[in-house]
């Protein structure tokens, strides 16, 4: 058999366009810094091009079916069996979805290069049972219709299937499709394994009923075996999605679920500063020990521990964000925020202005206090909290015990409708 | 002429270029998320009827195609010219279609008018390029550009991006207009590059 030449196979063809696609949307959107450090987030978040890479699957592997579509009579004379013929059409339709994939997580993985674990393998295997599935589905159509209509009809099905079924209020089903795995994680967050298991399950089912549709009518079938592999197929599509549904059945509107505490390496003791793998650097604990020492030297009685996690403190700990890319400035901020979280502040039905307003200048004073001493740290709280600034100046202007006890007394006016707060003096 | 109208499967033509805005007032108000690269939002709305008025171009491409155009340059009627005027013509039984719905109610006829005129348009500017088979390839390309590329910030269509805007302006209609009557000449005039050589 002659082999066409690698550049007239349409699935090379569309390679160049989808790679471009891929830079420019990431140049545009999605630069990876949010969740950079975090191989399972990274991975997770290149599901986006997933309507990248599946359009010149499907599409090409329909172009590549026509193409066999239109040549029924040389097929009448071919010996090799069906599988061999199908998958000679469609390997570089998977090469081109599996490369731009691929590219798309190496260049939205940059800035984790170097950071500890990597991409989880079951996200990898359902990004490539979900190209395979776009293939299959993309070759079926181009197999049952004419060109003009199968090809514009991949892209379009393949695009919607993966579009529509993203916002879909049934959550089960966002996961049939798998775009949805991309609303995953935060760094105390990981996903749960049904997520990507779902779309694995339904995709290559899914693949399998395509090809075999695809499939029936080769040359001189019997009748019997035709209807056959129809019902095959239909069995197959339709457990693959009551299987998948089955396994996505208690997944919520997100992939995620609370990380394991048992990952937190804690170490010192006051504070006791427990980081995960991924955020663990000698400078973070640094700064922390160095901003918690500075909040115990104004006197104000501290929580001993500080933890990563996006949850409100508690008593005993201080729960707070660190990211990748997080500055010195960051850090301090984001601790001093750490002692008012806005889910904690009280809903009263009088005083809701003036707690904000403690709030921010509570968190600016902590902020001050924190940053003493500590290089590159402004001591300038973020967002809405910097209204409280010029107040939080003036309470340094107090005697040290009167800031303590406006702090604490302010914090519990924050939690509790019956403690008035009190204005700065 | 009989054989000119049945090898370029004229029925068919017409029949989608009948159903294709009926299909389209069926999903009257109805927009596709479509990827876009300039407006500061990663995804731009454009009206379904907008890719439903790619049906007709697709369709007239792979008709004209499967007429063995090569045939075409020993004929000696004026093909192109026919195979033009073959293409205004369906184009007229799908405006008519759309103005009878709008008439019943379909309020977005005029923006499948548009953008059929349009996608219609630049299918015809592009065949002495493109030939038959691939002109239809230049409406897609049109569409997909203008939705990917064709927005400022805050999602306002490019001038050049009319065909996606889902608002009608004022312009859009003449300019369309003055579109097709270039694509028109050109596709009359030059046909396909093959037409004429061998």
């Amino acid at each position: 058999m002659t082999l066409r030449p690698l550049w007239r196979r349409p699935a090379f063809l569309l390679l160049v366009p989808a790679l471009v696609l891929v830079l420019l949307y990431s140049r545009a959107y999605l630069d990876g810094r949010d969740f950079a450090g975090y191989w399972l987030a990274v991975t997770a978040n290149s599901a986006i091009f997933l309507f990248i890479s599946a359009a010149p699957a499907a599409v090409s592997a329909a172009l590549e079916a026509s193409r066999l579509r239109s040549a029924g009579s040389i097929i009448a004379t071919s010996s090799r069996p069906a599988f061999v013929v199908i998958l000679q059409q469609i390997w570089p339709s998977l090469a081109t979805a599996f490369g731009v994939q691929l590219f798309a997580l190496l260049l939205l993985s940059r800035n984790t290069w170097g950071a500890p674990g990597e991409s989880p393998i079951i996200l990898l295997v359902a990004f490539a049972a979900i190209l395979i599935f776009h293939t299959a589905l993309g070759y079926c159509l181009g197999r049952l219709l004419p060109p003009v209509l199968s090809v514009p009809l991949a892209l379009f099905v393949s695009y919607v299937w993966l579009g529509f079924t993203w916002s879909t209020p049934f959550f089960p089903l966002r996961y049939l499709a798998g775009l949805a795995l991309v609303s995953c994680c935060r760094i105390d967050e990981t996903m749960p394994l049904e997520a990507p298991a779902a779309a694995v399950i339904f995709s290559l089912l899914g693949a399998v009923a395509f090809t075999l549709i695809a499939a029936r009518r080769w040359r001189g079938q019997r009748a019997l075996t035709s209807i056959v592999l129809a019902g095959l197929a239909t069995t197959l599509l339709g457990v693959g999605s009551v299987a998948g549904l089955n396994v996505a059945r208690d997944l919520g509107p997100q992939p995620t679920k609370p990380r394991e505490a048992a990952q937190l390496s804690c170490e010192g003791t006051s504070p006791q500063v427990c980081l995960y793998p991924e955020q663990d650097r000698t400078e973070v604990r640094t700064v922390l020990k160095r901003a918690y020492s500075n909040l115990a030297r104004t006197g104000l009685p501290l929580a001993g521990s500080i933890t990563a996690s996006s949850e409100a403190s508690t008593a005993a700990t201080y729960n707070m964000a660190i990211g990748n890319d997080t500055t010195t400035d960051d850090l301090v901020y984001s601790f001093a925020s750490s002692f008012v979280h806005p889910s904690v502040i009280a809903d009263c039905p009088t005083g809701g202005k003036q707690r904000q307003a403690s709030a921010n200048v509570i968190v600016s004073w902590l902020t001050l206090e924190a940053a003493r001493g500590i290089d590159k740290a402004s001591g300038i709280p973020r967002g809405f909290f910097q209204e409280g600034r010029a107040a939080a100046i003036s309470l340094t202007r107090l005697d040290p015990s009167e800031q303590v006890a406006w702090i604490e007394h302010n914090r519990r006016a924050i939690l509790d409708c019956s403690t008035i707060p009190r204005p700065v003096p | 002429m009989l054989l000119w109208a049945r090898t370029r499967r004229f029925g068919y033509l017409l029949l989608l270029a009948v159903s294709a805005p009926v299909l389209g007032s069926i999903v009257a108000g109805t927009s596709v998320m479509l990827p876009s690269l300039t407006s500061g939002s990663p995804f731009g709305s454009v009206p379904a009827s907008v890719l439903l008025a790619m049906v007709l171009p697709l369709s007239l491409g792979t008709s004209l195609h499967g007429a063995t155009p090569l045939l075409g340059s020993t004929a000696s009627r004026p093909i192109s010219q026919l195979d033009t005027a073959a293409c205004l013509l369906c184009l007229a039984v799908s405006v008519s279609t759309c103005a009878l719905l709008g008439i019943v109610g379909w309020n977005e006829w005029q923006i499948y008018v548009r953008s059929s005129v349009t996608l219609l348009a630049v299918s015809l500017l592009g065949l002495p390029l493109a030939g038959y088979r691939y002109q239809s390839i230049v409406p897609v390309l049109y569409v997909f550009f203008a939705a990917v590329f064709g927005r400022g910030p805050g999602g306002k269509p490019a001038v050049w991006g009319w065909v996606i805007d889902p608002q009608l302006q004022p312009w859009h209609l003449p300019a369309a207009a003055v579109l097709l009557g270039a694509g028109a000449t050109v596709a009359a005039l030059l046909g396909p590059r093959y037409l004429g050589k061998k």
